[in-house]
């Protein structure tokens, strides 16, 4: 403990030397509290002066592998553990006294509020984090990008939307591209195995291999459910054999997932007519580039904007508000709408159609083109139906993951001569974010 | 006339009696069973264990009263009744999660009878189970579960790396 003298400081420079005192007593605590190095084999070799960036490490993994912090159920799991077995070992060497570690708590706690959209917490916390050290953000980065297995840990989590990442609508970053990445998937390599006539080699001779011994068609069945499930399984498929790369860029499967998409509104014959005039006959690149309105996962939304609190005496406070407003479509021509304060991470989960919150509207929705048009309903206002029509675009992350407003109206059901138009300026275009819970079709 | 007992026979030759009604959840022995009329004659499944075939009656009596799936000749069409099929509800998961041990080997083995037997709900039951089982999983991990051999050069590993990218769409 401190000196109990110090702890009524009277002067200036006493208060100073109180507060050094209790910062260092502070940061050493911190770090001692962290996992011994011995634990890890990665950290045997470091010298000293690596040990509390090691041990802030070990928190940024933490606080950076939710975004979700404010769930205790996510977050409580598995992270317990190794903190309370190495507070009983003593620190294997001596710690510098440099506030390193409660600033990069400080910023990592910041990284993950800006990223679930709670700016001002977000701003404590930089402001927090710079005041401690100047060069944090440098400091930071370095670390950031020192984490290889960061990715892996995240991969190996089973809470389904754990994963969950949003991303808004940041300006220049979401301007709509000329040339999505790759135009033209599939190429000479798929063509090669695919003139090679490829199948798959079983590993280990005697040992049965599901695949190789089902018959073909099921396996393309398999492959499709896949698929269908998440899109992005099949850059790990077709990295798996030569013949699993020609599996996954197999027209049958792509026409089955364009047939299930787009076949609903426009029937299977004004597909196949459609697939020739504009796709060149091919279903990937009819999936790729038809406009569609995705549903595995949420159009979000975020607006923030800035409220004159009342000013008292000296101080004239503001308030930065952030809300947002989450898109969520169903196959069958369903929609919904929430606007909320609700945090992506939390809204994520309770998005339905049978959301029944504050804010919440559902309703319909028809695609033509590139042009989406809905039609809402408020179950607290039961008199009135908001309409709205939006426009599709791709941007260089993605393909259809930006909605962008056109007109926004209310109407009356009893007076057809009512029409309320309202203002676009403070409205902000949606932007795609996957959700893992949710289906591609 | 639902309730007469059809004998089915199994690899081994060991019979096994069931209800015309529930044979008839494959469209293979419905077929076969309209054929062939009114008739004492075992049905023999040369290509169905006992084992597997008993675990295939065991899910055709609890799926006795679903609605016989439509016989769809174009399957690539979508239709209504399949459009929550992507959801696996809980007493099949359990059926099909079988013993761990043998899990794989039955799961292929139901699969297989499914296959043969033209029982089209636990033939999608059987995929999805493992298209579940695929999802999430690594390259390395999936040849692992697969006994399946990396056949790639590192050049056409990297080459089909970058043909992926509009996978990674987000």
């Amino acid at each position: 403990m401190l000196d109990p003298t110090l702890t009524v400081p009277a002067t200036e420079e006493e208060l100073d030397e109180f507060r050094k005192a209790w910062k260092a007593e502070v940061s050493t605590k911190k770090v001692v509290s962290k996992p011994a190095p011995a634990d890890k084999p990665r950290s045997a070799a470091s010298s000293a002066s690596h040990a509390p960036i090691l041990a802030a490490l070990e928190n940024l993994k933490i606080s950076d592998a939710t975004p979700s912090t404010r769930e205790p159920a996510a977050s409580s799991s598995s992270k317990d553990a190794h903190p309370t077995v190495s507070a009983i070992v003593a620190p294997a060497f001596s710690i510098r006294t440099e506030p390193l570690e409660p600033a990069m708590q400080a910023y990592i706690q910041a990284v993950s509020d800006e990223r679930v959209g709670n700016l001002s917490a977000a701003i404590r916390g930089y402001r927090e984090a710079t005041r401690l050290d100047r060069d944090i953000d440098i400091k930071f980065r370095n670390w950031h990008r020192s984490l290889p297995s960061e990715r892996k840990e995240r991969e190996e989590r089973h809470d389904p939307n754990a994963e969950f990442y949003t991303y808004y609508h940041l300006g220049q970053n979401d301007e709509h591209v000329t040339a999505l990445p790759a135009d033209q998937p599939v190429s000479e390599v798929i063509e090669r195995f695919k003139g090679e006539n490829v199948s798959f080699v079983r590993d280990k001779e005697g040992k049965r291999s599901l695949v190789l011994d089902l018959p073909y068609e099921i396996v393309t069945q398999i492959l499709r459910w896949v698929i269908l499930r998440d899109q992005g399984a099949v850059a790990r498929l077709s990295l798996v054999s030569k013949k699993s790369a020609v599996m996954c860029y197999e027209q049958s499967i792509w026409r089955f997932m364009c047939e299930r998409m787009h076949g609903p509104t426009k029937g299977l014959r004004g597909l196949t007519e459609e697939l020739n005039l504009s796709y060149g006959n091919d279903w990937l690149k009819m999936w790729l580039d038809k406009p569609r309105l995705r549903r595995d996962g949420l159009y979000i939304s975020r607006v923030n904007y800035i409220r004159q609190g009342q000013a008292e005496s000296f101080y004239a406070p503001v308030h930065l508000v952030t809300y947002f407003r989450f898109f969520r479509f169903w196959g069958d021509g369903r929609c919904a709408m929430w606007t909320t304060t609700t945090e992506p991470s939390i809204a994520v989960k309770q998005m339905s159609m049978e959301t029944r919150q504050k804010g919440w509207m559902g309703g319909g929705y028809v695609l033509t083109g590139k042009t989406v048009h809905v039609e809402l309903k408020d179950p607290d206002r039961p008199r009135h139906v908001f309409k709205c029509t939006l426009t599709l675009s791709s941007t260089k992350r993605g393909r259809h993951n930006k909605l962008a407003w056109v007109e926004y109206w209310v109407e009356k059901v009893n007076d057809p001569n009512f029409k309320s138009d309202i203002p676009l300026t403070s409205l902000k275009p949606f932007i795609f974010s996957r959700v893992k819970s949710y289906r591609v079709i | 006339m639902s309730d007469t007992l059809v004998t089915l026979t199994s690899q081994e030759g060991k019979p096994e009696q069931v209800p015309r009604r529930i044979a008839e959840r494959s469209t293979l022995l419905k077929n076969m069973l309209e054929d062939v009329g009114e008739s004492n004659q075992p049905i023999p499944l040369p290509n169905v264990s006992h084992k597997i075939l008993k675990r295939v009656l065991e899910y055709c009596i609890h799926h006795k009263d679903d609605p016989q799936p439509p016989s769809d000749d174009d399957k690539d069409s979508f239709d209504s009744s399949r459009k929550r099929s992507d959801d696996i509800d809980e007493w099949d998961q359990k059926f099909i999660k079988g013993k761990e041990e043998e899990h794989n080997e039955e799961l292929f083995q139901i699969i297989l009878a499914a296959n043969y037997l033209d029982i089209k709900p636990l033939l999608d039951l059987g995929c999805k189970t493992v298209a579940n089982m695929i999802k999430g999983k690594s390259p390395e991990q999936i040849r692992e579960m697969f006994n399946i051999e990396n056949d790639f050069t590192p050049e056409e590993e990297d080459q089909i790396r970058r043909e992926n990218e509009w996978a990674a769409d987000a």
